[in-house]
């Protein structure tokens, strides 16, 4: 009876990140203020209303996020375009992992393909990486669950979980500390807000870490701004990692609302 | 066909998966198309795959039922503008990715006859019982043929997982819902197959998300000529991933168990859209637990550094029956081999009675609030994930463990 149960809840974890526009997957946001004020801002206040507060505040307090004030219901945060997970790089973020598996021969097919696109002699920087990941996943869907570098580098498909992964393992291999980060993405553009379950990497370099978003939003000429807001960095890359998935669908915000 | 340009994107605003019924926004003339039915009394008997399976289908032969390679085909005129189309696999194929494969194949071959791009939208998801036959359903809606000429389509899919064999029905004009479904349930009331197996004990349990009924699964247990219990359990899942996609998720496992409800041993299948990603088992070699197969791509052969007795599903029915009706339980730990989980550790569910047959199911970070039948089998369990409510329900017994 159980294992089905598990099955049930794996597809649930893995599909909790697809930046899906039904009404399954997508947040429920309010505007509140002058739309044209939020677009000049170069920071976001927004409320995030959600299942369990006390979790949310425990794991933007691992984050950069700025945390105003904390509710029953929900909490106040400020972003600034760049938050992050704090911490300094170690070993797992340059290793091949199950998940970020960049020694298998379909990812180091296409880390020789990077290198020989790049400019001959020079070294591999970490935003040309992410726009390879970007073009290199072509057919670009919400189908899949959540697929690790190996199958991604095969398949070539997927949605923003499998642009993350592969986008690490890439980063790894070329000995960039690099995280798969899961959270939310609030897009700004002149007709409004929208925020979906999103993943993205942070990869350390010039001193500090860095957002990259292999699925290049800022490419969309509609949209405006793009705020990150980190809630969990996959720890358990290994075979296992399905139950860390789902224990992310626990965090996310239920409702958000933008502030002036 | 009606000629459709302007109103394209009208539907695509309007269009919605899941809905039952026409939208009210739509134009006249397509809300008569889409609540447009027939009927036909007559009937056609069948028998193929050597009189293994027979059956009665409405309508009379447009196609006489013939075989290609693994699957046997038909088709129907059912006087609904197009023929019912019907394939019957003698050996089970994945619900879930055939219903969907089949439903987008006849989507691509509309679209190659009349030329240009496609836009498709999910109309309607279904998740029935048909005497413990698990049954999915789908429709999608599709736009086709140059803009300046839009045609709108609506394909219509039901799966049936029949005993040993699947069942699988389509039909593409617009409208004639309740037409097709008919002759879908008519096809299954008289259809015969013959089994291999004779299962002592049948469940199948459905389950849906948010109201939305997106899978089943269906448990067989047989005993072996040991006198252990041969457990065959069969799910799928039809999950949309947004207003155009499912997802699809199939598998099936095959357990062996002591008559204690211990595990001997398990296989496990499964695959994502078509594409296998289990196939592994576990067994008990040297004093641990050993996995061995294929997970996502790689190999495994991982010895689970364990002895612990594992519980079998025949073992978990047989744990919560013991805990019902006692005056004063204490929690239960069950200790399993969920491979979509994680299929190098063992995991661990733990069960609570709080009533004498009601309780909580905790798996990982999820816990279900329970209702358990006289079997100790889940009659009903609900629980909210992330603010997502999940439901899984019994909705089909025969026999006793």
């Amino acid at each position: 009876m159980y294992r089905w149960i598990g099955a049930l809840l794996a597809s649930l974890g893995t599909a909790a990140y697809a930046q899906s526009d039904t009404g399954l997957y997508l947040y429920e946001i309010d505007v509140v203020g002058g739309e044209a004020g939020i677009l000049a801002e170069s920071s976001l206040a927004i409320d995030l209303l959600a299942q369990d507060p006390g979790r949310l505040v425990q794991a933007l307090g691992e984050t950069t996020v700025s945390i105003q004030s904390a509710g029953v219901h929900g909490i106040r945060v400020t972003l600034n375009g760049d938050d992050h997970f704090t911490g300094q790089p170690d070993a797992r973020l340059t290793s091949s992992t199950w998940v970020v598996d960049f020694d298998q021969p379909p990812v180091q097919s296409l880390l020789q393909d990077l290198r020989a696109a790049s400019l001959k002699g020079e070294v591999v920087q970490p935003s040309d990486v992410t726009r390879f990941t970007y073009e290199q996943i072509g057919d670009k869907h919400y189908r899949t669950g959540f697929d690790i570098a190996s199958q991604v580098a095969d398949s070539l498909e997927g949605d923003c979980t499998e642009h993350a992964v592969l986008n690490a393992a890439l980063m790894r291999a070329n000995g960039f500390s690099a995280r798969v980060v899961l959270g939310v993405i609030i897009v700004l553009n002149e007709q409004g807000a929208t925020a979906a379950g999103h993943a993205w990497n942070e990869i350390y370099h010039d001193g500090g870490w860095h957002i990259h978003d292999a699925t290049l939003p800022m490419e969309d000429p509609d949209v405006r701004r793009v705020f990150y807001l980190p809630l969990s960095s996959l720890s358990d890359e290994g075979p296992g990692y399905a139950m860390e998935l789902l224990e992310f669908a626990f965090l996310r915000p239920t409702k958000i609302h933008l502030l002036e | 066909m009606k000629r459709l340009v302007s109103l394209t994107c009208l539907l695509l605003i309007t269009s919605h998966a899941f809905a039952r019924d026409v939208p009210a926004e739509w134009p006249e003339w397509l809300r008569e198309a889409m609540m447009r039915e027939s009927t036909t009394n007559k009937t056609k008997k069948f028998s193929i795959a050597d009189d293994r399976i027979s059956g009665v289908v409405k309508g009379r032969f447009t196609e006489k039922p013939s075989l290609n390679d693994d699957y046997w085909y038909f088709s129907t005129d059912i006087k609904a503008d197009s023929d019912l189309m019907c394939w019957i696999f003698p050996e089970a194929v994945d619900s879930a990715s055939t219903t969907a494969g089949i439903a987008e194949n006849l989507i691509e071959l509309s679209v190659e006859k009349r030329g240009g791009d496609y836009l498709k939208r999910l109309y309607y998801q279904e998740v029935s019982n048909h005497e413990g036959s698990p049954v999915l359903a789908l429709e999608w809606l599709y736009f086709t043929g140059p803009e300046e000429n839009r045609q709108i389509g609506l394909v219509k899919v039901r799966t049936a997982l029949v005993g040993e064999s699947s069942v699988v029905c389509a039909h593409t004009s617009v409208g004639y819902r309740e037409t097709f479904r008919q002759a879908f349930d008519h096809l299954m009331a008289n259809i015969v197959v013959q089994r291999n197996q004779n299962p002592y004990y049948e469940t199948l349990h459905s389950f849906s998300i948010e109201d939305t009924p997106v899978g089943f699964a269906r448990i067989w247990m047989t005993e072996d000529a040991d006198g252990d219990t041969e457990i065959y359990t069969t799910d799928a899942m039809l999950m949309a991933v947004d207003d155009r996609s499912v997802s699809t998720t199939d598998g099936w496992s095959l357990e062996y168990s002591f008559p204690n409800g211990e595990l001997i041993n398990q296989y496990t299948y499964s695959s994502e859209n078509g594409n296998p990603v289990i196939n592994a088992q576990i067994k008990y070699e040297e004093e641990n637990w050993v996995v061995s197969g294929t997970v996502q791509g790689k190999e495994l052969l991982t010895p689970i550094d364990s002895d612990i007795a594992l519980t079998s599903t025949l073992g978990q029915l047989q744990r919560v029956r013991e805990m019902i009706g006692a005056e004063e339980t204490e929690p239960v730990e069950l200790h399993m081999w969920l491979p979509d989980v994680d299929p190098t550790a063992l995991s661990t569910a733990e069960i609570t009675m709080t009533e004498s047959d009601k309780g909580t199911l905790e798996l990982g970070p999820v816990m279900f609030d329970a209702e358990f039948d006289v079997h100790g089998d889940l009659k009903r369990g609900t629980a909210d994930v992330g603010g997502l409510t999940m439901e899984i329900t019994k909705v089909w017994e025969q026999g006793s463990p």
